[in-house]
């Protein structure tokens, strides 16, 4: 079969193989450069924008309905300098142990469907935690009261079951509200960031480990946590600065004058005190930016991502 | 038949860098219409990246590609006269056979008719007829192979690339197929550019080789020449089983080239290159045509020969190859064709002569 | 043998433990609904079941309204979020440096670092300075059309939305595009397919399962969003400004429990529903990836 130059153009259709002219493919490549770039441009001029511009805004001065352009350090003196600073702290504290629970709850199970749920069905488990999380959050948060108040589900089943005499009142309209209410809204992302870290730990260290008769103690201690950090690290602190920022946590479960930072700016956004909003979401993202560098010193956080990969 | 006097691909100055890294520096290649040709290479030298630029899938940091006379170096690869085929995976599963060897015409909206009637014909070509309707994941690795070859071939396109196609092959299979792809070429006729880094599977198919290596073009011809007069070092390395001496010229007399080895002086033929006293050169031998003299054995004329220290043999069925240790401590190999019993049999530690026609010595300056 | 009986032990009980947990954490949800079936609506003492408060729900001109806003809001979210998720993944996959893959995926996954509610405020500043820009640059020119452009409406809620759930997107396209193989493309495109017609005929296809698990995964999240929403939606109702209104004042109407309900339980059901399916189908995809994982390679 000789063959001379094949043209299959022939039949009707056009030849969608011809080279096209040098002008054309600079055009459809700067369009196809434009579209790719599209999700990023968008990120930065409504997400990154917005959030650097807060510093900005937080030295603006107060004006009845708005703010005027200047450079005034009052909203800052105004946080720092009263009550508010205090409250900022203790929600600190509160995250702190939400964190510290969640973990102690949350992370075994990444660790048991890890290494004892045969690798097909490990996803199938982890999409249980979804379920909660498909729930609204109003919901969920909300919910809690009738569950935790004192004549609410958990005191009439304890009570009914004579584990205790009275009611318990601590558990609600206090800073214990808001951990629980914490801990409820945000175990699931241990669990899935627990899940992602425990990639990084393969199985054969535990039958090298098994092999060695190391003590179920020590494997975590020396392997699981230190292979896991970054993951651990990142749900950490993600659960922090979301029970730093949500509003509606102490709002609804911390009883009267519970603030977080995120009540603090919605709260100053209600009063027509945008200063003094942006100062504390600066402060916030400060905070986040901090902790993400601080953890990325430490543990090299672009580990996390190496599943994606 | 003006096929044989075209020129399919032409390459000029062609690179390209990743970052800091060159994957490919500066090559000038000229593959003619029809021709089987081969880009041979250890992994990672740049082979594939030659082959992925003239496909399209990467564009050029600097250079040209002519294919067919066209420029083709900005093209995408839709828009060239080229079509691919890959190492595996590159089946669409969610296909049949047939549909995936239709997918080309399909495109280029042929009557439903023609394209069902060109697919069966290529099937038939490409010995899967009976498989029209089944689903990738439900063929062997060689039949995958066919179909990609088919998809790609009943394109009609100029040029066909294929990426390491045999690699995930077993041996056995890799040889048959091997055969197959020559004789599909050479009932085509339309150009195959092949890259692989499996020696035996160039020589089988190619009717012209280029050893790419470290970002550059080494060295083109034949297999024979290839394997007979390699030109570079790389070469003389890369291709066949060669013992390779470094050393230094220390003269020049007429038209032969005095080499001191340290351990050895050797006298090779200049064979048309110009060497200049003190330059460092290399000398190769095909340990075919190395023999061991058994001790007593006078060498006759014209053999170049060197005292070892016998080693070791090592049985590798076809050929036998015996190894021993020179003056210098570098290895030397003398290959044989086995003959059974142990009248081959050295002792360890042995001293004996290794040699080999003067004549038969190559000299490579680069 | 004793070891072996105490880890199947252990096994069990650490199951248990998960489930346990999962319980908990959905016994707030189970509440509701176990309120929205009671005639005498939440707190009362004599528990009546009956279905009557969900038909209610559709006679709730409030609820209604706030309904329809809601869907809308979902609706456009996920016709714009999922492609730009998908945009960035295809993006992020095609890449070479480092540097700009760093910038893609710290850009797309940060928002789930930042609170609701400094992502609001920062959102609700941004538009309303926007706004005021706007309107004296109108002014100024002369012209008015694009005066209402960034006021606070349905435009800055879908802002906030989208950044909401682009994080949740990027991730679920990119483990789902992890399995495909750019090979195909390549092999497309070689056939003389577009950029476009390559990923439409050949990667869609087989990336489809993911992109529609992420639609569904917006819809959901956007409808239970709460704290973007009410800051930046300006005057109308959503479904959650409804439920977060009352919860705090008058306390939910009957209606709203039911709504409430009605809503966990579909995205219950829809999020099951596709564990379910790929329960159902993972042997045939097992077996299906193993043999495109190793096909026989001697024949």
């Amino acid at each position: 079969m000789i063959k001379v130059r094949p043209q299959l153009g022939g039949m009707g259709g056009s030849d969608i193989t011809a080279p096209i002219p040098a002008s054309r493919l600079r055009w459809q490549r700067g369009l196809s450069r434009a579209l790719f770039l599209l999700p990023i441009i968008f990120m930065m001029v409504f997400f990154a924008l917005p959030l650097a511009l807060t510093v900005v805004w937080s030295v603006f001065e107060r004006t009845m309905f708005w703010m005027k352009p200047g450079f005034t350090l009052f909203s800052y003196e105004n946080f720092f300098f009263s009550a508010r600073l205090d409250n900022f702290l203790s929600s600190m504290m509160h995250s702190s142990v939400s964190v510290v629970v969640s973990f102690v709850l949350g992370f075994p199970i990444a660790v048991f469907i890890r290494r004892r749920i045969p690798q097909v069905a490990q996803h199938r488990v982890i999409l249980l935690f979804i379920l909660p999380f498909m729930v609204s959050e109003i919901i969920r948060i909300f919910a809690l009261r009738p569950v935790l108040q004192r004549t609410g589900l958990v005191n009439t089943v304890l009570l009914e079951l004579g584990v205790i005499t009275e009611p318990i009142t601590a558990i609600l309209y206090t800073p214990m509200g808001v951990i629980i209410g914490e801990v409820m809204s945000f175990l699931p992302f241990i669990v899935f960031a627990g899940f992602l870290a425990m990639e990084a730990v393969p199985k054969y260290i535990f039958e090298i480990c098994d092999d060695l008769g190391a003590p179920r103690h020590r494997v975590f201690i020396d392997i699981i946590l230190p292979l896991a950090a970054p993951g651990i690290f990142a749900g950490g602190v993600f659960i922090f600065v979301n029970g730093l920022g949500v509003a509606l946590l102490p709002n609804i479960l911390g009883g009267p004058g519970a603030v977080n930072a995120g009540l603090i700016a919605t709260q100053a956004i209600a009063a027509l005190d945008f200063p003094l909003a942006m100062a504390v979401s600066a402060i916030m993202m400060a905070t986040l930016l901090a902790l993400l560098y601080l953890g990325h010193r430490l543990f090299n956080l672009t580990r996390i991502l190496s599943p994606i990969n | 038949m003006n096929q044989k006097n075209d020129i399919a691909v032409q390459v000029s100055g062609l690179a390209k860098n990743y970052g800091a890294v060159q994957a490919l520096r500066g090559v000038d290649l000229t593959i003619g219409a029809g021709e089987y040709f081969v880009l041979l290479g250890p992994s990672g030298g740049g082979k594939t990246t030659l082959l992925r630029l003239l496909g399209g899938f990467i564009r050029p940091t600097a250079g040209q590609i002519l294919l067919h006379g066209r420029d083709v170096s900005e093209q995408p690869p839709n828009r060239r006269p080229t079509s691919m085929v890959f190492q595996s995976f590159a089946l669409f599963p969610h296909m049949t056979v047939a549909q995936n060897v239709g997918y080309g015409l399909r495109l280029r909206r042929l009557p439903k008719a023609e394209i069902a009637a060109r697919v069966d014909a290529m099937l038939e070509m490409v010995g899967l007829k009976d498989l029209a309707d089944r689903m990738p994941h439900a063929l062997s690795g060689g039949q995958q192979q066919r179909v990609q070859l088919g998809r790609s071939l009943v394109l009609e396109a100029d040029i066909l690339l294929l990426d390491e196609p045999l690699a995930a092959l077993d041996a056995k299979l890799r040889k048959d197929m091997c055969l197959e792809l020559k004789h599909l070429q050479e009932q085509i006729g339309i150009t195959f550019v092949h890259v692989t880094h499996n020696q035996e599977e160039a020589m089988t198919v190619a009717d012209n080789m280029a050893i790419i290596a470290d970002g550059v073009l080494v060295e083109t011809g034949t297999a024979q020449d290839l394997y007979e007069n390699p030109q570079a070092r790389f070469t003389a390395d890369f291709i066949g089983e060669n013992n390779i001496f470094d050393g230094r010229v220390s003269g020049l007399t007429g038209s032969g080239v005095e080499i001191d080895l340290g351990f050895a002086k050797f006298t090779v033929d200049a064979q048309g290159q110009t060497p200049r006293v003190s330059d460092m050169v290399s000398v190769s031998i095909r340990s075919e045509l190395v023999r061991v003299l058994g001790p007593g054995e006078a060498p006759e004329a014209l053999l170049q020969t060197v005292p070892a220290t016998y080693g070791e043999a090592v049985y590798l069925g076809l050929a036998t190859s015996h190894v021993a240790k020179l003056a210098n401590g570098d290895n030397i190999v003398a290959r044989h064709v086995s003959r059974g019993g142990t009248s081959d049999d050295f002792e360890a530690e042995a001293p004996l002569t290794y040699a080999w026609p003067r004549t038969q010595m190559r000299l490579h300056l680069s | 043998m004793g070891d072996d009986y105490t880890r199947l032990w252990t096994y069990r009980l650490k199951w248990l433990y998960t489930l346990l947990v999962v319980f908990t954490l959905m016994l707030p949800v189970f509440y509701v609904i176990y309120i929205s079936f009671n005639q005498n609506g939440f707190g009362a003492r004599d528990y009546v079941f009956t279905f009557e408060w969900y038909s209610g729900i559709f006679t709730d001109l409030l609820l209604m309204n706030a309904l329809g806003n809601t869907m809308l809001l979902a609706a456009i979210t996920t016709v714009l979020a999922v492609p730009l998720g998908l945009i960035a993944a295809k993006f992020y996959k095609a890449t070479g440096t480092d540097r700009a893959k760093l910038l893609t995926v710290s850009l797309l996954l940060s928002p789930l670092f930042v609170p609701a509610d400094i992502l609001g405020s920062a959102l609700l500043v941004f538009f309303k300075n926007l706004n005021i820009a706007c309107a004296t640059a109108g002014e100024w020119l002369g012209v008015s059309w694009f005066e209402t452009w960034f006021e606070l409406g349905y435009f800055s809620a879908l802002v906030g939305l989208i950044i909401y759930t682009i994080p949740y997107i990027f991730v679920v396209i990119l483990i789902t595009m992890g399995r495909y193989k750019e090979q195909q493309s390549e092999a497309a495109r070689s056939c003389g397919a577009t950029a476009w017609q390559a990923f439409y005929q050949i990667e869609f296809p087989q990336i489809r399962a993911g992109v529609f698990s992420a639609c569904a995964f917006t819809v959901i999240l956007s409808f239970n969003e709460y704290t973007r929403t009410s800051l930046l939606k300006g005057g109308y109702d959503t479904i959650t400004s409804v439920l977060i209104s009352q919860m705090l004042n008058e306390g939910m109407s009957e209606q709203s429990y039911a709504m409430s309900s009605l809503i966990s339980f579909i995205a219950i059901a829809v999020i099951g529903s596709i564990i379910i399916y790929t329960l159902v189908h993972t042997d045939r995809l097992e077996r299906e990836a193993r043999a495109k994982a190793q096909p026989v390679m001697s024949s």
